[in-house]
């Protein structure tokens, strides 16, 4: 297995420089009732590029590719495909048939349906099929192999598959349409580090043979890896573009955010810590097992400290945070320090344990509730006067946590979806920093959000820690790893295969060890 | 998640000028339900102008009680609505209360207090057991709370041999008609209840940590559930609750009818339904009790309207079912779904 270190491996160069381009986007604008996402973005994608497009969440990415894929129209400004005349009227519909495909920050499969119908949703009329279920077939398993070390299935539904895999099937949705731009808005956050690997191949690939990839990430590791252009959105505006090289990461940082205050970096000073983790045990766990014939795992968790779980997905690292937050694993127990059993959440809540889910949408926002209801859900006790439920208490309470973990919003009665992203974790965090507990738990909360917002959670983490706090936290972020935790445990197949301590992580290292490899030592062989 | 949508003064920088005049209009729509207020008004207006004796004291309170059957029979299907469910078993619930009421206390002689009594333990633990399963299982209640209700009707016919017998107290024909006042007040008794009902409702739903759980539950039950909430009770509460509130109406009902058959209900089902959905109370946890309260006056007024021109019962039928659509129609363009991907 092909085993590239996703951070600083160099990309082969697409070369071709004065190559036409072949989108072209002028002063694009776009609103959405008062609210204006795009002012004026230009770009230009020349044929055998990957152009990435960097900003802060609300910058107008995702409204961008939504133009790019006619979901939305443009208020103004224009956007050309210029090898092929204007498709008329632009939809969805046109500029797939133009050659524009998009993978959409989410995932976006029908769970009831098998591999093969997700990764061709879309393609067959109502009673024909375009392409022969054959060829269909065919085409699904070459990208599905080239995408996966081991494929799905065809015909498995995809609700049995990982989050991972899923992705996996939406990429190949619009790669087994042959794309002439292909559009990955975000599509990398699901993947684990073999498929992310594998995709940044097929991208080459797909810009040696005189595509386009539009590429969009959170993940600077991934933007340096793969972009030969940069383009940076502030405030729905174009306001820099790079070529490969030309603009170091502080610099690109500084004009997505304006300013270079939050370029300060959130390492933490190793001299200042030690003396925190030696504290009490918070958490324990006994002859743990989270899959049958898994290693048990006896892990402790002391106040102050900051557990890292790592692995590729599905390998375990989730298990154990279900574990943490009492919702039962294989075998084993896990107990408070004080040895009170955790048998169910509500045990564990009841115990100080507070959980953050991993899928905001899904596990975490009430769409139709006010803000400082998605923030008050679960101390909704403290808001109580008289027996009724205030809710001014809860948004004084919510009050609290907005300058702290600067969350930008309006008033706290706009239902949550009024917010970013970002801001909607932020509040999601705060839910849980409300209850006041001794442990948090976290599962990967930086997926998807903004560079800003990470460093205030981070910011976050560290003061918590020094409070006192125990904090365990799965990432998919290998920098965030590094920078932050105490020890790191990384995942596979079930066990844990190894527990790296702050002075020995490093990116590379870590990656080794989800694929089974060792240690720095194993550098030799 | 999109990044469309951002709250005011957001990373975007300069803050908009203000929502624009539809927006204002929509948030006012959401707050206080301005289009079914007006439709009211309109109606009301149109009725008392056009249509002889609309507007006597007589007639208002006539519309009143209509309204209160109506308004309660739409109140436990708010709740369970509101909890991302649907009730079908109401009808056998208001058939049950009428026949039980009437069968206990005339045929078999029982004291009032003590059918009450039976009729609404009945209800609420035959109410949870709907939730219970469909949450257990995780089977659409609308499958559960018609087995529910076929097996309700089908027990009554049993019960009865097909044909109820008995008389419903005289107290309840009392409580129930039009020209009843309360404590020397010219209200009928049933509209201080469909009142009473409505303010414990409006506060419960609004007001109070059990209420909010309703909400929280049907916005999103994983989240809830991470949330620790504890969604079966929820399910189980809500289903019992609506399930006693179908008793009470069907004790309300015999006492109205004076006795009780198992097809008496029939009609409460779709018109309960149809007083939450014009009220504005969709799925996904949006909407409380006062937009069926408000529902359920409107389609009274316009039934009474419709009455006075001389519209038969499938006129009126046609104009409810198109009132549902333009409403339901009306929620789908809210611009959030477009934004979903």
């Amino acid at each position: 297995m092909a085993v590239v270190d996703p951070s600083r491996a160099p990309a082969a160069p697409s070369g071709a420089r004065p190559a036409p381009p072949l989108l072209r986007v002028q002063e694009v604008a776009k609103s959405f009732g008062a609210t204006r996402a795009l002012r004026s973005c230009s770009l230009e994608v020349a044929a055998g590029e990957v152009h990435a497009i960097v900003g802060e969440n609300g910058s107008g990415k995702s409204t961008l590719v939504k133009l790019l894929a006619g979901v939305h129209l443009p208020d103004a400004g224009t956007i050309e495909l210029t090898a092929t005349p204007s498709p008329g009227r632009r939809s969805p519909r046109s500029v797939q048939a133009a050659g524009i495909f998009t993978v959409f920050q989410e995932v976006l499969v029908v769970g009831g349906q098998s591999v093969l119908q997700n990764v061709w949703l879309g393609s067959d009329g109502l009673f024909r099929r375009s392409v022969s279920e054959s060829a269909q077939r065919a085409r699904a398993s070459e990208v599905l192999g080239e995408l996966l070390s081991a494929p799905p299935p065809l015909d498995a539904p995809v609700a049995s598959l990982s989050l991972s895999e899923r992705q996996a099937c939406c990429i190949a949705r619009a790669l087994v349409r042959s794309p002439r731009v292909l559009i990955l808005d975000e599509s990398t956050s699901a993947l684990d580090v073999a498929t992310r690997d594998r995709l940044f191949t097929v991208v080459r690939r797909l810009c040696a043979s005189g595509g386009a990839v539009i590429f969009i990430s959170h993940r600077m590791g991934e933007i340096d890896e793969l972009a030969d252009r940069i383009t940076v959105l502030r405030s729905g505006e174009s306001v820099a573009s790079f070529a490969r090289g030309e603009a170091t990461a502080d610099e690109l940082v500084r004009q997505m955010t304006g300013s270079d205050h939050l370029t300060a970096g959130t390492e933490r000073a190793p001299a200042g810590r030690g003396g925190a983790t030696s504290g009490r045990i918070l958490l324990r766990t006994r002859a743990l097992r989270l899959r049958p014939g898994g290693r048990p795992i006896d892990f402790q968790l002391a106040a102050g400290e900051l557990v890292g779980l790592a692995g590729l997905e599905g390998h375990g690292q989730h298990a154990l945070l279900d574990a943490l937050r009492g919702a039962g694993a294989v075998a084993g127990d896990v107990s408070t320090g004080d040895e009170r059993l955790l048998r169910s959440p509500q045990d564990a809540f009841a115990a100080g344990i507070a959980y953050v889910p991993r899928d905001r949408r899904d596990e975490s926002l009430f769409p139709s509730l006010a803000i400082s209801e998605n923030f008050g859900v679960a101390t909704m006790g403290a808001d109580r006067r008289a027996g009724l439920f205030s809710r001014r208490r809860s948004a004084a309470r919510l009050a609290n946590y907005v300058s702290e973990l600067a969350i930008r919003l309006g008033s706290p009665r706009q239902p949550i979806t009024a917010l970013s992203g970002g801001n909607q974790q932020k509040v999601v965090v705060a839910r849980w920093l409300a209850a006041h507990p001794a442990v948090l738990l976290l599962n990967d909360p930086t997926r998807g959000v903004d560079l800003g917002a990470k460093r205030d959670l981070y910011r976050l983490l560290e003061r918590l820690s020094s409070e006192g706090v125990g904090v365990v936290m799965l990432s998919t972020e290998l920098d965030e790893l590094v920078e932050l935790m105490d020890r790191v445990l990384v995942f596979r197949e079930g066990s844990v295969e190894a527990e790296v301590p702050r002075s020995e992580l490093s990116a590379d290292g870590l990656v080794r060890r989800f694929f089974g490899g060792g240690g720095a030592q194993s550098d030799a062989n | 998640m999109s990044a469309t949508l951002e709250p005011p003064g957001g990373t975007r920088g300069a803050t908009p000028a203000g929502p624009s005049a539809l927006a204002r209009l929509m948030m006012l729509q959401r707050r206080f339900q301005l289009f079914q207020l007006l439709a009211l008004g309109l109606l009301f207006l149109w009725g008392a102008t056009t249509v002889t004796d609309f507007a006597t004291a007589l007639s208002i309170k006539s519309m009143l009680v209509s309204a209160a059957f109506l308004g309660l029979a739409g109140a436990g299907q708010t709740l369970v609505v509101l909890v991302g469910g649907i009730d079908f078993s109401v009808p056998a619930f208001i058939s049950g209360g009428a026949i039980l009421i009437s069968q206990l206390c005339g045929t078999y002689h029982w004291s009032a207090v003590a059918a009450i009594a039976v009729i609404l333990g009945a209800a609420l633990l035959l109410g949870a057991i709907n939730g219970y399963v469909s949450d257990r299982f995780q089977v659409p209640s609308l499958v559960v709370t018609l087995g529910m209700s076929s097996m309700i009707t089908g027990g009554l016919l049993l019960w009865t041999k097909g044909a109820a017998t008995g008389a419903a107290p005289a107290f309840l024909a009392t409580v129930t008609s039009v020209g009843t006042r309360t404590f020397g007040v010219g209200i009928p008794p049933l509209v201080v209840l469909w009142a009473v009902v409505a303010i414990v409702l409006g506060v419960t739903l609004g007001r109070t940590v059990p209420g909010r759980r309703v909400y929280q539950t049907g916005a999103n039950p994983v989240a809830a559930q991470f949330s620790l909430v504890r969604t079966r009770r929820v399910w189980t509460l809500t289903f019992a609750a609506s399930g006693l509130l179908g008793g009470i109406l069907g004790i309300l009902v015999g006492g109205y009818t004076g006795s009780g058959n198992t097809t008496l209900g029939d009609p409460y089902l779709f018109e309960g339904l149809a007083a939450v959905i014009v009220g504005g109370t969709t799925f996904g946890a949006r909407g409380d009790y006062w937009k069926t309260v408000i529902g359920a006056l409107l389609l009274t007024v316009l039934t009474t309207v419709l009455i006075g021109k001389g519209y038969s019962n499938a006129d009126q039928q046609m104009i409810f079912g198109l009132l549902i659509l333009l409403v339901v129609a009306g929620y789908g363009r809210s611009p959030r779904l477009r934004d979903r991907i």
